[in-house]
C-alpha cells in the first residue's frame, strides 16, 4: 500500500521527535529535518510539507517559498509559534495551509488529510456510508447494490470538491466559485439544482439526506 | 545751480576792502579829481557790490556815480564825526581811507553792504536751509523705508520660520528650515533646526524602544508557545495511552489551560499591536452575508462539539461594510470564543444580520447565563478589550444587553456616504 511522504522540517527536537513518531502510527513516510538548508533535495519525494517558521538559518517564510517554486503541487503547511496576523497573511501566500502553536496534534494530522486530498495526493479508496468511492480510478460505487452511480462532469467534479474537502463546511460562494470558477452571484440556483440532482443520485433517499448534509443557511458538508 | 554759484564765487572778506581801499588810497598820493574819478571807476568794476565817493582837500562830496542817500555837499569836521560814528559796526561796512600820505587831500569812503562781506555759510542761509531741511527729509525718509524693509525682511523670515514648523514630515516633526544668515533670526532658525534634529533623535530611539518590546513581546510569544505545544504533544500521547478516568479529566483540564494560555498569549500580542497602531489595516468593501457564512462554517464544528444549535438568519440580498475582514473574522472569532467558553450552558448560539434605514447590525446571540462578574469573565477581559479597540477603529458600535436567559450582541454599522 502507498504511503504518503511528509517532510517535515523542525528545528525543536522535543516537538519534532514526537510529531515524527505520530505521523509514523499514522502510516505515514517521514523525512525530518531539523533545518531547511537541504529540504529541496527532499522535495521530489515528498507528498506534503509541514515547515517550522522559526528555523535557524533560512526562515521558514524563504524556505517555504523555495520549496513551493521548486514543486507546485507539493502541499506546504506552516507550522508557527507566531501568530502575528502579517505572519499570517505573509505565510499564506505560498503556503496551503497555517497551523500556530500550540496545536493539537489531532489537528494537524487532520489538515495534513484535508491538505493532501485537495491535491489529489491521496489515492485511497473511500467508504461512505453506503458508497465505495476509489478516489484512483474515480468509480463510485453503491456498496449496497454493488453497482457503479455514473455521475455527470459538473456532478462529479462537485463531488470531488466536497471529497477534496470531507469534514468541511462549505458555503455556496465556495463550491460554486470552486467547480464554475466564476463568481458567485448572490440568489443563483444553479448549485441548488446541480446538488439536487446529485442527491437524487447518490443518496438512498433524496428527501432525507445522508451523504451531502445541509448546514442550514451556511452551506453544505460531506462528512466521513 | 544757485548754491553752487555762491560757493564758487572768490571771497572778498572786510579785511580784503579794508586793505584794498587804504592801499589804494595811498596810490592815490597827489592825484588830481580826474585821476581820482577814474580811479574810483576802476574800483567799481572792480567791486560792482560797493557804493564808493570821495570828498576832496576843501570838503566837497564828489560822486563820480549814484549814491543811494543824501550826502552833505560840504563836510563838516561834525558831520565828519557822525558820519564815522554812524557807520562804526554798522551796516553798510565802511572804510574811509585819507587819500596820500599828509590826510590833507581829502578821504575816499567804501561802503559795501553787509551781506557782501558776510561768510561764505552765512550767505547761503536760505539755501542753507532747505538743504537742512532736504536733508533731513531723506534721513527721515531713509529710516522709514530702511525699517519698513528691516520689518518686512522680519516678518518674510519668520513667516518662512512658521510655515516650516507647519510642515512636517511623514513622522509628524516639522522640517529643518535652510539658514544663511548668522543673525539673531539665523540664530533662531539654527536653534529650531538643532531642536528638530533632537526630536528626530528622540523619534528614533522611540521607535527603537517600540521595536525591541514589540520583539520582546514577539520572541516571549515564541518561547512560550514551544513549550506548550510539547505540552500539548504530551497530552495527546497519554490520552491515548489506558489511563483512568481521573488521569483523562486531569488531561482535559490541563489542555483547556494550555488552549486558554495560548489565547491570552496571542490576545495580549494582538493588544499590544493594537494599541499601538501596529496591528496591519487593509480597507475593502466587505459582503457581510457572504463573510458571515464563512465565518460561522469555521466555527460550526466547534459548536457542534459543544453541543450548540446553530441559529442562522442572514439577509438575502448582500450587505456591505467597509473594513478589514482579518479585523472582523478577529472580532468575530473572539465574540464566539466567549460563548462557547461562558453560555456553552445555553446550547445556543444565533446569528442575525438586519439592514435598518441607513445602518446594518450584526447581533450576535445566546441562551446562556449572561456575563457574569467574576474571575470568569475577567479571563477574557483582554479578547473583549481587542473587539473593543478594533469596533472602535473601524468606526463601527457596539452594545450588549445581558441577562440571565442570555446575551445579546450587537455591533451596527452606519453607512458611510
Amino acid at each position: 500500500m502507498y504511503r504518503n511522504h511528509v517532510l517535515y522540517i523542525e528545528d525543536n527536537e522535543e516537538i519534532g521527535l514526537m510529531i515524527q513518531k505520530e505521523l509514523k502510527k499514522q502510516n505515514y513516510e517521514v523525512t525530518w529535518l531539523q533545518s531547511g538548508d537541504s529540504a529541496s533535495q527532499f522535495i521530489k519525494q515528498a507528498d506534503i510539507v509541514i515547515l517550522d517558521v522559526m528555523l535557524p538559518g533560512l526562515d521558514g517564510f524563504t524556505g517555504g517559498k523555495k520549496l513551493k517554486k521548486l514543486a507546485p503541487d507539493v502541499p506546504v503547511l506552516m507550522l508557527s509559534a507566531r501568530t502575528a496576523l502579517e505572519d499570517k497573511i505573509m505565510g499564506l501566500e505560498f503556503a496551503d495551509d497555517y497551523v500556530t502553536k500550540p496545536f493539537h496534534p489531532e489537528e494537524l494530522l487532520a489538515r495534513l488529510e484535508v491538505l493532501l486530498r485537495r491535491f489529489s495526493r491521496k489515492k485511497e479508496e473511500l467508504i461512505l456510508k453506503h458508497l465505495h468511492i476509489s478516489m484512483r480510478d474515480y468509480r463510485v460505487m453503491n456498496r449496497e447494490t454493488s453497482e457503479e452511480i455514473s455521475l455527470t462532469g459538473k456532478q462529479f467534479h462537485i463531488f470531488t470538491y466536497f471529497l477534496q474537502h470531507l469534514n468541511q463546511i462549505l458555503t455556496k460562494e465556495q463550491i460554486y466559485e470552486g467547480v464554475w470558477k466564476e463568481r458567485y452571484i448572490e440568489g443563483d440556483k444553479t448549485l441548488m439544482v446541480h446538488i439536487r440532482y446529485l442527491r437524487e443520485k447518490l443518496e438512498k433517499n433524496a428527501a432525507k439526506p445522508e451523504i451531502i448534509e445541509t448546514i442550514r443557511g451556511i452551506g453544505y458538508r460531506i462528512k466521513q | 545751480m544757485r548754491i553752487q554759484g555762491l560757493l564758487n564765487e572768490e571771497y572778498k572778506g572786510k579785511s580784503y576792502y579794508e586793505q584794498m581801499w587804504n592801499e589804494e588810497a595811498q596810490k592815490l598820493e597827489g592825484a588830481n579829481e580826474e585821476t581820482i574819478n577814474k580811479k574810483l571807476k576802476l574800483l567799481k568794476k572792480k567791486c560792482p557790490e560797493a557804493s564808493m565817493f570821495w570828498v576832496n582837500a576843501a570838503g566837497q562830496t564828489k560822486l563820480p556815480f549814484p549814491y543811494n542817500e543824501s550826502l552833505p555837499k560840504k563836510w563838516s569836521s561834525s558831520y565828519t564825526a557822525e558820519f564815522i560814528k554812524s557807520r562804526y559796526g554798522n551796516d553798510p561796512y565802511t572804510v574811509l581811507a585819507f587819500i596820500g600820505a599828509d590826510k590833507k587831500q581829502g578821504f575816499m569812503v567804501i561802503e559795501v553792504p553787509e551781506k557782501a562781506v558776510e561768510l561764505p555759510i552765512q550767505k547761503l542761509d536760505p539755501a542753507y536751509y532747505n538743504i537742512y531741511l532736504g536733508f533731513v527729509f531723506i534721513i527721515v525718509l531713509s529710516f522709514i523705508v530702511l525699517s519698513l524693509f528691516f520689518f518686512v525682511q522680519i516678518r518674510k523670515r519668520l513667516r518662512a520660520l512658521q510655515t516650516a514648523m507647519n510642515n512636517k514630515d511623514e513622522q509628524g516633526i516639522p522640517l529643518p528650515v535652510v539658514s544663511g544668515s548668522t543673525d539673531e533670526i539665523g540664530q533662531l532658525e539654527q536653534s529650531f533646526n538643532q531642536m528638530v534634529k533632537q526630536l528626530h533623535e528622540s523619534r528614533n530611539r522611540e521607535q527603537q524602544e517600540e521595536q525591541l518590546r514589540q520583539d520582546l513581546i514577539m520572541s516571549l510569544s515564541h518561547d512560550l508557545r514551544t513549550p506548550l505545544t510539547t505540552v500539548r504533544t504530551h497530552i495527546y500521547q497519554l490520552k491515548n495511552e489506558e489511563v483512568t478516568l481521573n488521569v483523562q479529566q486531569a488531561l482535559e483540564v490541563i489542555d483547556t489551560k494550555v488552549e486558554f494560555v495560548s489565547s491570552l498569549i496571542d490576545n495580549l500580542f494582538s493588544y499590544t499591536l493594537l494599541l499601538n497602531g501596529k496591528y496591519p489595516y487593509r480597507e475593502e468593501e466587505i459582503d457581510m452575508v457572504r463573510f458571515l457564512r464563512k465565518s460561522i462554517a469555521q466555527w460550526y464544528p466547534l459548536f457542534e462539539e459543544a453541543n450548540m444549535e446553530v441559529g442562522i438568519q442572514l439577509s438575502s440580498q448582500s450587505i456591505y461594510w467597509y473594513g478589514d475582514v482579518q479585523w472582523l473574522e478577529r472580532i468575530i472569532d473572539n465574540l464566539c470564543q466567549n460563548v462557547i467558553r461562558h453560555a456553552k450552558e445555553g446550547r445556543f448560539i444565533g446569528f442575525r444580520l438586519v439592514q435598518n434605514n441607513g445602518s446594518s447590525s450584526l447581533i450576535i446571540f445566546d441562551k446562556g447565563s449572561g456575563f457574569k462578574k467574576n474571575s470568569e469573565t475577567k479571563q477574557n477581559g483582554v479578547g473583549l478589550a481587542i473587539v473593543d479597540a478594533m469596533i472602535k477603529e473601524m468606526e463601527l458600535t457596539w452594545s450588549i444587553h445581558s441577562t440571565k436567559n442570555g446575551t445579546d450582541i450587537q455591533i451596527t454599522y452606519e453607512a458611510r456616504d
